[in-house]
């Protein structure tokens, strides 16, 4: 008895477990074959490029700014932007296989690169409807979109209409098969509106290692700059909305790959994701200390900067050190009302700056170091005075010992537009009984983690005695 | 105060002297039917701390018994209750035969209840659930029609929740620090195994705990204690599963003092009640006995439930209308199967270990040491740089192209989008499911910069360690003292855990909605990290938790009234430990915070004044505090260590007067009672979506200080017309609602202030969630020849929508469009008023039969439940989103709102057949 208890029991929970189990796992699904849509084209976006161009009127009416394509025409692409970074927002740009024409479409949809408009895939635009803006305004090149309400050019297309004009082919190609690999100077209307790749290039001290978008507090988007030798720059746009605006910009050297477009006079590279940067290799510093040719430490000096000539890529100062330490501005003389003095601004240069100007000085306790500042379109402090005793010349600066006497001294400040009419004197430092030997004293322009701020510092009548 | 309450607890045990003269009594239990004798049936004599199993001949015999009148209960499982009055005589024994026990033919409706505690009340992912507790086994009219008759339309016993009540097994309580709720599924589907327990309803005083105002529920799993026998049944139903086979076996208490109880069940369904809910439960219960002497036992007890079912989603009315009230949105076809993206997964087994010591004939100790661990967790899809994949997202809903207005130069213009409309509706009724494949396919074009779409889960693993000690003792002839003492500890580690990359390598552990650098990051020690199944991301925090309890309780037995005292004192204390240094929260994210303590106390208090023999007067009162949960301490535990601003103890009060009448054929209760939680504390999570608090995506909301008052009407009549016909009535008239404005605090990642702060105009709001007013009435027919039916009629009435807190403050109006959307008071308080569900009823019909084969029982029992198949709402909750006049304004303009309130349901008309077999 006990024992057919004991195995009517076994019996019936290994039926339990082992019958009826409820399914939950599941077969990888398999993705339906691509249809073909069966379109092919009748025009090459350059045929249409040229007809953009020159629009024509059916009179009576005048020609619009943004005529509406009224026939059957279908042109095709390969689409070389992703919205998968944020950068691209309802909106993306298609080019030619050969490179030779690229267009922009404005659409009212995200995530367009999870829904068949992945970079590298053949696209078909069915023309008739679409509004196009001509290419020449703005200097942006070929656009289409929904006909415009107000104040853009073109609107975008509504989320259920387009798809009736743009249709994703079967056929997609490797964007580097389609990517065009330029320099810097190569950069013009050739290549507008098409996917390009800069290699050997950095971006600008001013830029390195900020955020992609400069400024994440307000409400504008950034322009940054990459650079090959040092002089010439290209514009490298973000949107604060990108997900990868709160990034920091790559310190290194190497490839950057984006969709260039033009803005007026401005070339501008935008980069689909932060994968677009490849840079591996060490930077080029471009913006070396200048160090005068005739170094000497003195007890005294006074300085006007009357003697010199004025410049805007670094003046030269044969007594003393420019130094653009961080991004490639240096302290430059220039001149107001016959008034020479040097000056710093961060102004629009895609970054922060730190420039310094060293001067030698034989420590003499007692003697009284003073100087007038003014100030123009100030947003916050930037200008500190150091003293060092071991900075040697031409060398890193954060390698030596800075001792902030900022304090001593009265600084021209709040002068939030346009140019304080005066210099202000700055008071006095006293060489203490301790400090002698040689060194320096160090004037620094920083904004350094400060991307916001850009206040001009103008300096006059340094004099140590 | 504690050295007060200390002394209070153990001032007692000084009081009372022992000492009184003693006889015998002896007897022998029966079968009526068979004639068979019975094993572990319970003998005890009322009212004193004496209990007896019967032993295997059917016998029983006490030593030592007061002497004068005294009532023996005598009872067992599946058996009607015999309670006789017996006059004990000095020195003497008495043996008062051999006493039949009567099946109870109905008794297996307890055995068969499918609980609706498996479903969710709200939309979060909270580990545990959130109705009452189970009723069912109770023996009051009142409280058999809570659970049997309204528990299906999610009727809580006086409107309170179950952190309220205090759920033991073997005096181990299984509520949870974290939000104080019992875990079900832990036990769930051994409803042979549970079956021995004990229930009080409101403050009334258990002998195990001091409980809370919601009742105790003690479940004891002592092997001895079960009757011997082989059990096996098999229900098919179609409510939350299909079916449930289940088979239990228990030895009884051999020669060698060994007795041994082992059941399991199943219960699965490929889909549930609602579409796509799927269900898989496996359950195995064991519990061993050793008689070590007449005075000491040792048993051992394993319970390890496995629960793993789909939940289904609340949908606003316009997807209701547009589907029906079974649509989840949760589902989706994947390569022919219903797979479900939200699936609760619960595996928690329990070990205890229970001495059970009788030190003399007057007191009993028993101690348990019990361990729990395992893991609780609640899947959903992540997903990062792709469209929300919920088919319900508003975008792809008619009501937003009907909602529509667009702005030109700061003014406002309704242009609802009446073709759009129209389409939206057609592509959501053609793929009105979860599109798997989309995302399979959109990560297989994403394979070489990780998963876009991974189904994840939000895990719980809480590992807990309880000893406690339950000391009974006879201090005198009519005074009984119940104490107890526990200690428990809690390590829960919580975190996201990668379930499935959906076809993908990787998934990339970012925020993609990080403002500043680093704020993208989980973790700023492992930046950037790239995660694959099974890997820990997201967040990652453990929650230390202590606490260390007292009570006692003292019940004094008189002729003409009853009374009993007891307090209680606990210590909690509550740490978050992070594991994570999150990118927002660099300087509070990782390490150990504050360590929060609390101390707590309650008295309680109450008499029965007996008017005759059959008519009582009952009175229970409690006055006690309890420490806020944890989940309420730490507002932001996921990803700081931030601690609730101004975290205080809840106060609790409430009192209950009963008037009993126990007839031969009327048996009543009239109960009312008024219950005030002062002070609790609420945190609820969000997404936000859209919403015009800030940028982060993730919202928490802290409500505080708030006040609640549970006031009504309990009455139970039950009158037996024959003795084969009885018929019962039972009524529940409450009002449950918010007696003041609380403190809302609004915050949300990366906002370093709070988004909001101040109070929230709740004051007369109704607590949701539950039916306010139930009335019942049925008959119940039991035919000699062993079969019954019984039907019964329900009306429930008075549930109320979870109001939004943030749309009851100040900044409805000052964050509100003013210029285009003047404020207009009528329309405003149209929007903001309560609404009222409606009232429905419910008619149901239960029945049952056995059959006597040679030694066997063979048993069917089978109920239809909402006969009439009515459609009714059981819950819901307001959209916090659009917390502003103008945009409330503007989701009222068109025909569906957008952000309208999401909807549970109740079942339509469900059936349920068990058949079972005893031998």
């Amino acid at each position: 008895m006990r024992n057919t208890i004991k195995n009517s029991f076994i019996i019936l929970m290994a039926i339990f477990f082992l019958s009826s189990c409820v399914h939950d796992t599941y077969d990888t699904p398999k993705f339906g074959d691509c249809v073909d849509p069966g379109l092919t084209k009748t025009k090459s976006i350059a045929d249409i490029y040229a007809v953009a161009k020159n629009p024509v009127a059916t009179p009576p009416s005048v020609v619009p700014n943004t005529p509406t394509y009224t026939t059957d025409d279908i042109i095709e692409g390969y689409i070389i932007s992703s919205d998968e970074g944020g950068n691209f927002y309802k909106s993306f740009y298609v080019q030619a296989i050969d490179g030779s024409k690229g267009y922009n479409l404005s659409v009212d949809e995200v995530n367009m690169y999870t829904k068949n408009f992945q970079p590298g895939t053949k696209v078909f635009l069915k023309l008739k409807g679409l509004a196009y803006a001509n290419p020449s305004s703005f200097a942006r090149g070929l656009i289409f979109g929904a006909p415009p309400t107000e104040q853009y050019a073109v609107n975008r297309l509504p989320t259920l209409e387009y798809p009736k004009h743009l249709i994703p082919s079967c056929d997609a190609v490797s964007e580097d098969a389609i990517v065009r690999k330029i320099t810097l100077a190569q950069v013009s209307d050739t290549y507008l509106n098409t996917l390009v790749e800069f290699d050997d290039v950095q971006f600008t001290g001013e830029s390195a290692s900020e955020t992609f978008d400069l400024v994440r507090t307000d409400d504008y988007d950034s322009s940054s700059f990459i650079t090959q030798t040092g002089t010439s720059n290209l514009t490298v746009r973000t949107s604060r909305y990108a997900n990868f605006a709160g990034y920091k910009m790559s310190e290194n050297r190497g490839k950057i790959r984006g969709v260039l477009t033009r803005y007026n006079s401005t070339y501008q590279i935008i980069l689909r994701t932060e994968r677009d940067v490849k840079m591996e290799n060490k930077r080029i510093d471009y913006h070396l200390p200048i160090v005068g040719n005739s170094i000497q430490y003195v007890p005294t000096f006074t300085e006007n900067f009357e003697s010199y000539t004025t410049s805007t890529t670094g003046s030269v100062f044969p007594k003393y050190l420019n130094d653009a330490f961080k991004g490639g501005k240096y302290w430059n003389v220039a001149s107001f009302s016959s008034n020479k003095y040097i000056q710093m601004s961060a102004f629009n240069t895609g970054g922060t700056n730190i420039a310094y100007l060293a001067m030698p000085i034989t420590f003499t306790p007692g003697k009284k170091l003073s100087f007038k500042t003014k100030d123009g379109f100030y947003n916050g402090p930037v200008f500190k005075v150091f003293y060092s005793r071991d900075y040697t010349p031409g060398s890193d600066y954060s390698k030596a010992t800075l001792v902030d006497i900022t304090s001593s001294f009265t600084i021209a400040s709040g002068t939030k537009s346009g140019y304080a009419s005066n210099f202000t004197s700055s008071g006095f430092y006293t060489i203490p009984a301790n400090l002698n030997g040689n060194g320096f004293f160090i004037f620094e322009y920083n904004t350094a983690g400060r991307p916001e701020v850009t206040s001009t510092m103008q300096i006059d009548d340094i004099t140590v005695n | 105060m504690k050295k007060i309450i200390l002394s209070t607890i153990f001032v007692f045990y000084t009081v009372f002297a022992i000492g009184q003269t003693t006889s015998k009594l002896t007897g022998k239990v029966v079968d009526s039917k068979t004639q068979n004798p019975m094993q572990s049936v319970i003998v005890s004599i009322q009212n004193t701390n004496l209990m007896q199993l019967s032993d295997s001949k059917g016998k029983f015999s006490f030593d030592q018994i007061e002497v004068g009148n005294q009532f023996i209960r005598i009872r067992t499982i599946g058996y009607k209750e015999q309670l006789l009055q017996i006059e004990i005589k000095e020195e003497k024994t008495l043996d008062i035969g051999t006493i039949y026990l009567e099946e109870d033919i109905t008794a297996e409706q307890q055995l068969t209840l499918i609980t609706i505690t498996d479903n969710d009340l709200s939309d979060d992912n909270s580990g545990s659930e959130s109705t009452a507790g189970l009723l069912q086994a109770s023996r009051d009219v009142f409280l058999q029609a809570a659970a049997f008759s309204f528990g299906q339309a999610r009727f809580s016993v006086r409107g309170i929740d179950n952190e309220y009540s205090t759920i033991l097994i073997n005096g181990v309580s299984m509520n949870r620090f974290s939000d104080g709720r019992p875990q079900y599924s832990n036990w769930g589907g051994l409803n042979d195994a549970t079956r021995n327990q004990e229930f009080t309803n409101g403050s009334a005083p258990s002998d195990y705990t001091f409980g809370g105002i919601a009742g105790t529920q003690y479940i004891t799993t002592r092997a001895s204690v079960y009757r011997p026998g082989s059990r096996i049944s098999f229900l098919s139903t179609n409510t939350n599963y299909s079916f449930r086979a289940m088979a239990t076996y228990a030895s009884g208490l051999n020669k060698n003092g060994w007795a041994f109880v082992v059941s399991g069940s199943r219960r699965w369904a490929q889909n549930g009640y609602f579409d796509g809910t799927n269900y898989a439960a496996n359950s195995l219960f064991a519990s061993i006995e050793k008689k070590l002497s007449n005075n000491h036992s040792l048993n051992f007890t394993a319970i390890y439930a496995q629960n793993r079912r789909g939940k289904n989603s609340p949908n606003t009315q316009e997807v209701t209308d547009l589907k029906n009230f079974k649509y989840n949105s949760y589902w989706g076809d994947q390569e022919g199967e219903k797979r479900n993206s939200r699936v609760k997964d619960v595996e928690e087994p329990i070990f205890t270990l229970s001495h059970y010591w009788k030190i003399n004939s007057k007191t009993k100790i028993h101690t348990n040491l019990s361990y729990q661990f395992g893991a609780i967790g609640n899947s959903r899809i992540d997903f990062q740089k792709a469209d929300n994949p919920d088919p319900n997202y508003y975008k792809k809903l008619p009501s937003y192209y009907t909602t529509l207005y667009t702005y030109s130069n700061d003014v406002a213009t309704y242009t609802p989008d009446y073709t759009g409309a129209e389409q939206a509706k057609t592509t959501f009724l053609a793929q009105p499911q979860m599109d798997w494949t989309a995302l399979y396919r959109i990560n297989d074009e994403n394979l070489s910069n990780g998963s876009r779409y991974v189904l994840y889960e939000d895990r719980t693993d809480d590992n807990t360690m309880v000893f406690n000690t339950i000391l009974s003792s006879q201090l005198a002839d009519n005074i009984v003292m119940n104490a107890g003492a526990s200690f428990t500890k809690t390590k829960s580690s919580n975190f996201k855990n990668l379930i499935d990359l959906l076809g993908g390598t990787y998934y990339n552990d970012i925020n993609t909605f990080g403002t500043f650098p680093g704020e993208e990051q989980s973790d700023l020690n492992n930046p950037n990290r790239t995660v694959g199944e099974g890997d820990k991301y997201g967040y990652n925090y453990i929650i230390d938790a202590a606490r260390l309890e007292a009570f006692t309780q003292f019940k004094f037995t008189y002729d003409k009234i009853d009374f009993y005292l007891g307090q209680s004192f606990s210590k909690s204390s509550y740490q978050r430990d992070g594991l994570y240094k999150n990118g927002y929260y660099p300087d509070n994210s990782l390490g150990k915070s504050q360590k929060m303590d609390f101390d707590n106390f309650g008295f309680k208090g109450g008499a029965t004044y007996k008017i005759t023999g059959q008519h009582y007067f009952d009175v229970n009162a409690v006055y006690m505090t309890k420490a806020p949960n944890h989940k309420d301490v730490f507002p932001n535990a996921r990803l700081n260590n931030r601690v609730t601003d101004n975290i205080k103890n809840e106060n609790i009060n409430s009192v209950d007067a009963s008037y009993i009448i126990r007839m031969p054929n009327l048996k009543a209760r009239f109960t009312a009672y008024f219950n005030e939680t002062e002070n609790t504390t609420d945190i609820t999570f969000y997404y936000a979506d859209n919403i015009s608090v800030g940028n982060g995506e993730f919202v928490s909301e802290v409500v505080s200080g708030q006040n609640k008052r549970n006031k009504g009407i309990e009455a139970g009549i039950e009158y037996q017309f024959t003795s084969t016909l009885k018929a019962t009535a039972v009524a529940a008239y409450g009002d449950y609602q918010y007696t003041n404005n609380p403190n809302l605090v609004i915050n949300a990642d990366g906002v370093t202030d709070a988004i909001f702060n101040g109070p929230a105009n709740m004051e007369g709001y109704k607590i949701a969630g539950m039916p306010q007013q139930a009335y019942s009435a049925g008959l119940e027919y039991r035919d000699p020849k062993f079969w019954w039916i019984s039907a019964n009629v329900n009306y429930l009435s008075n549930n109320y929508l979870d109001v939004a807190p943030l749309l009851r403050t100040t900044q409805f109006i000052s964050n509100s469009d003013e210029a285009n959307f003047p404020y207009d008071a009528a329309l405003s308080a149209s929007y903001l008023a309560q609404e009222k569900f409606d009232a429905f009823a419910l008619v149901n019909l239960v029945g049952g039969k056995t059959w006597r084969i040679k030694e066997k029982t063979l048993g069917l029992f089978a109920n239809v439940n909402n006969v009439f198949d009515i459609q009714y709402k059981t819950g819901g909750f307001e959209q916090a989103r659009n917390a502003s006049y103008s945009e409330l304004y503007k989701d009222h303009t068109g025909p569906t709102r957008s952000f309208g309130p999401k909807y549970f349901y109740g079942y339509g008309r469900t059936f349920m057949v068990n058949i079972y077999l005893n031998f």
